[in-house]
């Protein structure tokens, strides 16, 4: 192996007498079981059942502790720690799987369904995606769904299901091993992809189809190669050897698989390129303090990225600069605007008027606490046994910004930007946290009480994550025929925007709320007006008891054809700020029934559909 | 040269590529695609081409992150070449790119593992109790899974009915075409009655069962007129279904 030999690399270590032998063959069954349960649990809660979510929560977070009980044992082999962190990471990707096992169901996947539903349409890229105009301009996710497709006859959702699950299996092995490099103990890094599982993101948000969850397994690769080239090279250096070939083959592999994750997502490839130049840099002040670092950056990945980058964004995706801008330029505003008392912050979580479970609020604020005030102890571990570093060194700065992502969540358009940088403050905050761990746990007979107590603090860590990630009403699968909000799950709708394809053709203008122009824009494949990319958003339209000027307006210039309405908007409030996405007004009452009754008294529209919840209209004339 | 033991492999993947391919352009029902398809787009590109950029042995789990993350890199990289090409993103072109690259790394792993030690493959050791249990545990994993998706996970509900009318018209006449697609958890009695304002125009009766559709075509009056389409259910007096056509005459 080139590199720094790692310390128990490779060992098979003998299983302690003192502890009941739960050696990896166990834990593979009690993941089983707990994924069982999981399925049990969801299934449980479309049915409506009360009792869905502690069996839920139970499964998983037992599973997590018995992974994490088992590795912070001392006498673990290092073909173990690989095997159960893998094991780990795998079937949490289950867990997303088993939430929505029929299709795909959370707001981005619908999104990105339509960028690949195009290119299998037309066989080239680069369409208009009126969900998300930005994802037709980073098809990589789409490229390596359909190549799959294509070439083995399945179809969008298990291909999808099978690529972003490659990917997840990529980024943890990845993690693993970098974590391994910068620590130089098979333990830490166990303990330290343990800690990043915890990120509020990890459960569902990288698991789920969406082009942000295949380019961060890339980017971890590409680092991870690059890695490996530094390490070559430290021991060419080390040995006095001469450098052979296999250095420059890894800088090779980390160049084409960083040039790959350019046309699959924007902000994590910007990241990432500041993440390495950042290494770089960090390197070359540490080599003037001590002469010689270790695992010290390299200038020409960053180099590589960057060119990529700039070719991409010049010449395929101009939109990125104005799309990123106006979400950070959001986010930070909307800060300042709290800071300054202009703005009241936000209600932490409260979602849709509905505020979350005590429990769920007492284990996000806990872990955040938790991590917060590891933190420097961390920090102070890494100066003292890995100042040298040059890659640890970076790492500890990303996790220094942990703290300021915590404050975003205050601000009512900051939560989203703090929310997207989590994964990526957390690849440096989980090496930090697990010096904290391994140093607690250093001791080589462990008492079974501690590490159950040590077990305990890290899946209480991984619970607090997995709350904070997801909007706690949508952590189990929701009911079809849930009072009030509209899902995307909804029978009613899907068959609707089946019944638009199959009879309408498509590509037709359709006005409607933004749950259901998911549906229709995506299974549709029709051109919803949505505020990202109609000429006007559709909410005039459908928000008030009287179409006025403003809902002729928004007819005339949208070049709208149809309308479709969900009598279920007028049955509860929404879970967000409105139904119709941005620039709508909050909705703080409940939408009146006159609002979508409307329709039937306007001599313009023809009522073509009817299903009960779902109408479709046809503007039949012009609008007078 | 002397050929050594290890030589087979990359040969063999570049070969097996090729016949995943011709399997990929071949009848759409072949058992053999979906396993071939995997592999070519998935495995053998990106093994083949780990193994050509990086031979020597680096341990299993750093030879999984070469090939799988060169493997999605071929995929998305090839797919924006293809894209500039005439033939654009079909079968025959995705097939046909994976083999060729496939083919060609396997040849340059050949040639540069020709004098190398073994390949990074898994040490497959003798059944144990713990390869059992890891086993069970996988199959329990998977029956999860297999459970969500073969049981199914909406629950049967209300049941619900979709009633469509979709006008279209020729220089000679105007003509709608109606439809019921019943997804009620039992066979139900419907009618459909077609009305102007002033009288009704023709009634259909019919038996639906689950998942059934019913369709008819109608001539329409070439005069400005609202024509009311209404679906009725059981014996309920009350419309269950209620569409317009508003005709521009």
């Amino acid at each position: 192996m080139p590199g720094a030999p790692l310390a128990s690399a490779g060992q098979r270590l003998p299983t302690g007498r003192w502890l009941p032998s739960f050696q990896a063959g166990e834990l593979t069954v009690a993941a089983g079981v707990c994924l069982c349960a999981i399925a049990v649990a969801d299934d449980a809660a479309v049915r409506g059942s009360s009792w869905s979510s502690i069996l839920f929560w139970v499964a998983l977070v037992g599973m997590f502790a018995v992974f994490a009980f088992r590795l912070l044992g001392n006498r673990v082999s290092r073909r173990e720690q690989v095997y159960l962190v893998v094991l780990l990471g795998v079937a949490l990707y289950l867990v997303k799987v088993l939430r929505s096992p029929e299709g795909f169901t959370f707001t981005d996947e619908f999104m990105q369904m339509r960028t690949a539903i195009d290119i299998l349409r037309t066989g080239h890229l680069f369409g208009f995606n009126p969900l998300l105009p930005i994802s037709a301009q980073y098809p990589g996710m789409q490229l390596a769904t359909i190549g799959l497709m294509e070439v083995s006859g399945l179809g969008l959702f298990p291909a999808g299901l099978a690529v972003i699950g490659v990917g997840h299996l990529l980024a943890i092995v990845c993690l693993f091993l970098i974590f391994e490099r910068v620590t130089g103990s098979p333990r830490l890094a166990a303990l330290a992809s343990l800690a990043y599982m915890a990120n509020p993101h990890y459960l569902y948000w990288d698991s789920q189809f969406s082009y942000e969850s295949f380019a961060l397994p890339l980017e971890l690769a590409a680092l991870l190669l690059a890695v490996e080239f530094t390490s070559a090279k430290d021991q060419t250096v080390r040995s006095g050897l001469r450098s052979g070939t296999t250095g420059l083959s890894w800088l090779l592999a980390a160049g084409l698989v960083f040039i790959a994750a350019v046309p699959s997502h924007h902000v994590s490839v910007y990241i990432f390129l500041g993440l390495l130049s950042g290494w770089w840099l960090i390197s070359w002040v540490l080599r003037r303090l001590w002469k010689r670092p270790t695992l010290g950056g390299t200038w020409a990945l960053p180099a590589v990225g960057a060119v990529a980058g700039l070719v991409w964004l010049r010449w395929v995706a101009p939109d990125t600069p104005h799309y990123l801008g106006s979400q950070l330029g959001n986010a930070v505003a909307s800060v300042l605007r709290v800071l300054t008392g202009g703005l009241a912050s936000r209600h932490l979580f409260v979602s849709g008027g509905v505020v979350a479970p005590l429990w769920q609020r007492l284990a996000g604020l806990g872990s955040a606490v938790l991590l917060v005030v590891t933190l420097p102890f961390g920090l102070v571990m890494a100066w003292r046994r890995h100042r040298r570093n040059a890659l640890m060194f970076t790492l500890a700065i990303a996790a220094v910004v942990y703290p300021a992502t915590l404050l975003l969540h205050l601000a009512p358009q900051g939560v989203e930007t703090g929310d997207r940088a989590v994964e990526f403050v957390f690849l440096g905050l989980a090496p930090v946290v697990a010096l904290v761990f391994g140093w607690l746990a250093r001791d080589g007979r462990l008492g079974i009480l501690r590490r159950s107590l040590m077990a305990g603090a890290l899946s209480g860590v991984f619970v607090g994550g997995a709350v904070l990630g997801w909007t706690f009403y949508l952590q189990l699968p929701v009911p079809p025929s849930a009072p009030g909000v509209p899902a995307v799950t909804n029978p009613q709708a899907l068959a609707a925007a089946n019944w638009m394809l199959a009879h309408l053709g498509p590509h037709q203008v359709v006005a409607t709320d933004g749950t259901d122009a998911l549906l229709v824009g995506s299974v549709g494949q029709q051109n919803p007006l949505t505020s990202a990319a109609g000429p006007v958003p559709a909410w005039p339209i459908l928000i008030y008891s009287q179409l006025g000027q403003l809902g002729d307006f928004t007819l005339q210039r949208g070049h709208v054809k149809f309308i479709e309405v969900n009598q279920r908007l007028t049955k509860g409030l929404p879970q967000g700020a409105n139904f119709f996405g941005q620039g709508a007004p909050t909705q703080t009452r409940v939408l009146p029934q006159a609002a979508l009754s409307k329709f039937a008294k306007l001599s313009f529209l023809s009522r073509i559909y009817d299903s009960g919840n779902i109408q479709i209209y046809e503007v039949t004339r012009a609008v007078p | 040269m002397r050929f050594r033991r290890y030589n087979w492999l990359d040969p063999g993947v570049g070969l097996l590529a090729v016949v995943c391919a011709l399997v990929a352009i071949g009848p759409v029902s072949d058992p053999l695609r979906l396993p071939g398809g995997i592999l070519l787009a998935l495995v053998f590109p990106g093994l083949e081409a780990g193994r050509a950029v990086v031979p020597d042995q680096v341990g299993l789990a750093r030879r999984l992150v070469i090939s799988l993350a060169l493997g999605l890199a071929i995929d998305v990289l090839g797919g924006v070449l293809l894209n500039f090409t005439p033939a654009g993103l079909t079968t025959s072109s995705w097939a046909g790119l994976l083999a060729i690259l496939a083919v060609l790394a396997s040849a340059t792993a050949w040639w540069r593992h020709r004098r190398r030690a073994r390949p990074d493959l898994p040490t497959i050791t003798g059944p144990s109790r713990q390869m059992t249990l890891a086993a069970i545990g996988a199959s329990l994993m998977a029956l999860a899974v297999a459970a969500a998706v073969v049981g199914g996970r909406a629950p049967a509900g209300p049941g619900y009915a979709q009633l469509w009318t979709i006008p279209s018209s020729s220089s000679s006449a105007i003509v709608a075409d109606i439809g019921v697609h019943s997804l009620e958890p039992t066979t139900d009695h419907f009618s459909v009655v077609v009305r102007t304002s002033s009288r009704t125009v023709t009634r259909y009766a019919f038996e639906l069962a689950p998942g059934r559709t019913w369709t008819r075509r109608l001539d329409l009056p070439q005069t400005r007129a609202r024509i009311e389409v209404l679906l009725y259910r059981g014996s309920v007096s009350h419309p269950y279904r209620e569409l317009w056509l508003e005709l521009p005459g």
